[in-house]
Formats: structure tokens, C-alpha cells, sequence
């Protein structure tokens, strides 16, 4: 594999603010990265440094072994965007619109048609007719989506691509993505929808203090357990302080990273029975990015009242 | 060239497939100006040279506000960047579509003038005239400067509602430099337009290099 999208030393800032700082990253063919960060972080912005739409202060920035400033019309061709805006001109209906981005990307119409029924049939978009400004948001976030994968392309960047979308049309993008991530193409996805970072990503970074901080299943802090009990600050408090870093609250379970679970497990049992805590269930498991960006907001954001808030990034 | 043309088409299919009020406020536009300028038309020495320019400055800023402000307000700009249009070409194509519907408005409303002063011919009776090349030649001149000048200030303005007034303020400073030149020596209307349309390189030139620039995303604020 190499580096398709390989970004080092990269800094950007607007006037006096400054964004990102010397920040490095690279992303390999067939591999799915997911960005995330807090509002404000930069995550926008780094997409579109790498999409080409900004220039970069500093740092050397390579997509497909080309500088995405360099208005490379070959390289744009070669990539699927989803910005912010899904860019559809609103008094166009959703295939004069196609028609127009398929001329641009040099793709013929026959080529995007049979594009459109071999994996857009079915979908709410495909055979709709009306004006693309009349369109409810989710509908124009598929219109984005089919755009960007137009022509499948070798890179793509998706920024917030599940804002919107309902559950059939949440499983179609995924689906698109896995198929474009099979046939080599390299995947960046922004997103604060945690369960689409865990769904997709195989990689995961957390943009922090301007900077990438490259997230793993496990920090190699321990291993990853699960407490079946209620939501109660109390039990957080007495895992914490066996672990030594805040639990993670999700799915009526307490989440938490363990240095030595044969020592630990049964000390945090006992002291949870002892305070009258009904445990359901104790459970070793795998950690999702879900997990880790949570602990990793809140070591983050509010180190004092972390394990009131678990579950709620 | 096929770029051009193919933003050239996205920009016309978007006018022609939005609001349908436009095409009535056009109309009334065509007719009035008409009037205006085959009232003011005594051989094309007095006001109506300025009628047409100033015509010229309403179309044209009209259709730029549409394809050049509203296009970044929307985000679609953004998108256009990149998708495989070439950043000359999104500009040539904007400008070639403002160009080509303020000429067709001007034509019409020249027309329109030239029937008027055909069947109502004033004092002087002389109603040839109005539908010269003169009168062509400052009215493209004009709307070229105005289709240029309107996508460089779309980009440098810090509010783009300024549009017509700046447009207006160059229009009008070339018409008052020709004017006052003219009162002393009397100068043939084309140098008024090639005056004009120089600037309009000028500025296609400062456009150019603006659409190169990250400038060209900065959110607009009206």
C-alpha cells in the first residue's frame, strides 16, 4: 500500500487565528480514516486543504502524489467531495444537475446513467423529477453523496455525510463506501456521529489543539471491559478511581480501560456490590473509536466532572 | 473552450428553470428603458449614451449577482472547485453568460427604442439612429466592464450588495471623463467604448487572479 493522501508540517490559519499546526497525517489506498474533533477543531478546514479549496500556510500536502492547491483539473477528477453544502443548483432537477458534473468530470452520460441505475435505483433521488431546491435535506445530502462517487473515484472526502440521512439511506452510503474502499480508493470521513466513525473507519484521528492525534481501539493503556449496571455517578466514581481514567457510559453498560483486570475486575465488583449497585453483567470486550473519542473529549473537556457525562460527547 | 460553455449552460439552464417573475421585470425594464433612451436619443451627442450605460450596469450587476455572489452564498462554488472545472474557465463561462443575456436585454431594449422613435419620431424627426453600431459598441464596451468589474468586486467587496454601486461608479466615471473631454473637443462615441471595455480586461485580468486565490471561498456577508 502507499500513501495516497499524505499531509506533514501542515499549518493553516485565517488572519491572526490560527487553525491547524504542524500537523501530519497519511492515509493509505484501500483505507477508510475518520476525523474527528469538537466543534471549531479544524476538521472542516483540513478537508478543504486537501480538497483544494484552501492553501495551506506551511507543510508539504500530497493527494495522489499531486499538491491539491495546484488546480489540477486531472486530480479533481480523480476525487469525491461532500463539503459542507451539497452544491446543487436548486432550480435544476436532481439528473440536469448529475448531467452537468458528469460533463465536468469528463465522464460521458450514458457512462453516469448506468452509474445512477446500478446503484441509485430505488433511492428517493433516482427518478425524482421536481426542481433539486425543493428537495428535503436529507434527499440533497444523497444528491451530494452520488456526486461525490461519481465515476468512483480514488479519493475521497466526506465531511459530516451522515447529517440527515435516515437509516436506508445511512446504510446505502456506507455500502458505497465499503465498495470504494474494496476497489482501493482511500476514504476520509468528518464526522460527529460516532457510530458512523465506528461503522466505517478502520482508522481513526482526533483533531485536538490544532493537531492530529492518532486514535487506536485500545491506548495501550490495558483492556477493555464492560459493567452491566445503572447510570450512577457513584459507580462511576469507584471505577475510575480503580482504573485511573473515567468510564464510558453506553448501552446501560459502564465502558472502561483496565491495566490488570485479573486484580482490578473483582476489587471494583466487590466495592460496587458494597455500595449497593446492581451488576448485571461483567464482560471483557473490544473497544470501538466511539469509546476511546469519548474518554479522549472528556480527559479533553471537564477532567473534574468526567464521569457524570460519559455519554454525552 | 467546452468548460466554458458547459458553465456557460448550467448558468442558463438555472435562469431559465427559476422564477418565472424575473421574465415580467425584464419586460417592464426593456419597455421603459426604451422609452428613456428614445427620448433622450438627438444623435447620440446628449443623455442617451448614458442611458445605455447605465442600462447596461442594472442587467448586467442583475444576472452577476446571480452567478457570481449567490453562487458563493450557496456553497456550489465551492463544489464547482472541484469537480474538474478549471477556475479560468468557471470565471470565463460566469461572465460569458452575463455578457450574452445583458446583450440580449440591451438588444431587445434597443429595439424597442428604435420602434418607438419609428412610430412616434420626436421634434426633429430624425428616428434612424438608435440601432447603430455606435450605441452597440458603448452598450458591449459597458456590459463587458460591468460583467468583469462585477467578478472581481464580487470577491474584494466585504459586502457584495455594493455591487451596483460600484458598477455604477465606474460606468459613470469613464461617462464623465468622456463627457468632459468631449465638451472641450468633441470625441467619437467609440472611444467611450473601447474606454470601457479596456477596463474590462483590466479587471478580467484582477478576476482572474482573485478566482486563483483562496479569496474566492471566504463566506459572504450581506
Amino acid at each position: 500500500m502507499f500513501p495516497v493522501i499524505s499531509v506533514s508540517g501542515l499549518s493553516k490559519s485565517f488572519g491572526e487565528y490560527s487553525i491547524l499546526e504542524d500537523l501530519s497525517l497519511e492515509i493509505n489506498a484501500g483505507e477508510v480514516y475518520g476525523l474527528v474533533g469538537l466543534n471549531g477543531a479544524g476538521k472542516t478546514t483540513l478537508i478543504r486543504l486537501l480538497a483544494g479549496v484552501l492553501r495551506a500556510d506551511r507543510g508539504a500536502l500530497a493527494v495522489l502524489g499531486n499538491n491539491p492547491w495546484s488546480h489540477d483539473e486531472a486530480l479533481y477528477r480523480r476525487t469525491g467531495v461532500v463539503l459542507e453544502h451539497d452544491g446543487f443548483w436548486g432550480n435544476l432537477d436532481f439528473r440536469q444537475n448529475m448531467k452537468i458534473f458528469a460533463a465536468a468530470k469528463g465522464i460521458a452520460w450514458n457512462d453516469a446513467r448506468k452509474y445512477l441505475d446500478e446503484f441509485w435505483n430505488g433511492t428517493d433521488i433516482y427518478g425524482s423529477t421536481k426542481a433539486v431546491k425543493f428537495f428535503s435535506r436529507g434527499m440533497r445530502m444523497q444528491c451530494a453523496l452520488c456526486r461525490a462517487f461519481l465515476g468512483w473515484p480514488s479519493v475521497y472526502f466526506f465531511d459530516e455525510p451522515a447529517v440527515a440521512l435516515d437509516v436506508g439511506a445511512y446504510d446505502h452510503f456506507a455500502a458505497l463506501v465499503r465498495r470504494a474502499r474494496d476497489g482501493g480508493a482511500a476514504v476520509l470521513v468528518s464526522s460527529h456521529q460516532l457510530d458512523a466513525i465506528d461503522d466505517l473507519a478502520g482508522r481513526a484521528g482526533m483533531l485536538r489543539d490544532k493537531r492530529l492525534t492518532e486514535l487506536s481501539r485500545g491506548t495501550g493503556r490495558g483492556e477493555w471491559w464492560s459493567i452491566g449496571a445503572d447510570r450512577n455517578a457513584a459507580w462511576a466514581a469507584v471505577i475510575a478511581e480503580h482504573c485511573g481514567c473515567a468510564p464510558v457510559y453506553c448501552d446501560n453498560e459502564w465502558r472502561f480501560e483496565v491495566a490488570d483486570p485479573a486484580a482490578t475486575i473483582p476489587l471494583i465488583i466487590s466495592r460496587l456490590a458494597g455500595q449497593g449497585c446492581s451488576v448485571r453483567k461483567v464482560a471483557p470486550r473490544t473497544a470501538e473509536f466511539s469509546e476511546v473519542i469519548r474518554r479522549e473529549y472528556r480527559d479533553t473537556s471537564a477532567p473534574d466532572s468526567a464521569p457524570d457525562k460519559g455519554a454525552a460527547p | 473552450m467546452s468548460q466554458v460553455l458547459l458553465m456557460f449552460k448550467k448558468e442558463w439552464l438555472n435562469f431559465v428553470r427559476g422564477d418565472r417573475s424575473v421574465f415580467i421585470i425584464y419586460l417592464i425594464l426593456v419597455t421603459g428603458w426604451g422609452v428613456l433612451i428614445a427620448a433622450a436619443h438627438d444623435g447620440g451627442t446628449a443623455a442617451a449614451p448614458l442611458w445605455v450605460v447605465f442600462f447596461s450596469v442594472i442587467v448586467a450587476v442583475n444576472f452577476s449577482s446571480t452567478v457570481f455572489v449567490l453562487e458563493r452564498m450557496s456553497g456550489s462554488l465551492e463544489i464547482l472547485l472541484t469537480c474538474g472545472i478549471s477556475r479560468g474557465a468557471i470565471l470565463y463561462g460566469k461572465m460569458l453568460f452575463v455578457v450574452v443575456m445583458t446583450a440580449a436585454v440591451g438588444s431587445a431594449c434597443l429595439a424597442c427604442a428604435f420602434l418607438i422613435r419609428q412610430f412616434l419620431p420626436g421634434p426633429e424627426g430624425t428616428p434612424a439612429g438608435i440601432f447603430t453600431w455606435r450605441y452597440c459598441a458603448l452598450y458591449a464596451g459597458a456590459t463587458f466592464l460591468n460583467a468583469a468589474g462585477s467578478a472581481y468586486f464580487s470577491v474584494v467587496l466585504p459586502n457584495p450588495r455594493l455591487l451596483h454601486f460600484i458598477n455604477l461608479l465606474l460606468a459613470g466615471f469613464v461617462m464623465t471623463g468622456y463627457s468632459a473631454v468631449s465638451f472641450v473637443r468633441p470625441l467619437p462615441l467609440a472611444i467611450a467604448a473601447a474606454v470601457l471595455a479596456l477596463l474590462g480586461v483590466v479587471f478580467t485580468v484582477l478576476a482572474k487572479r482573485e478566482f486563483e486565490s483562496e479569496r474566492i471561498v471566504k463566506p459572504v456577508v450581506l
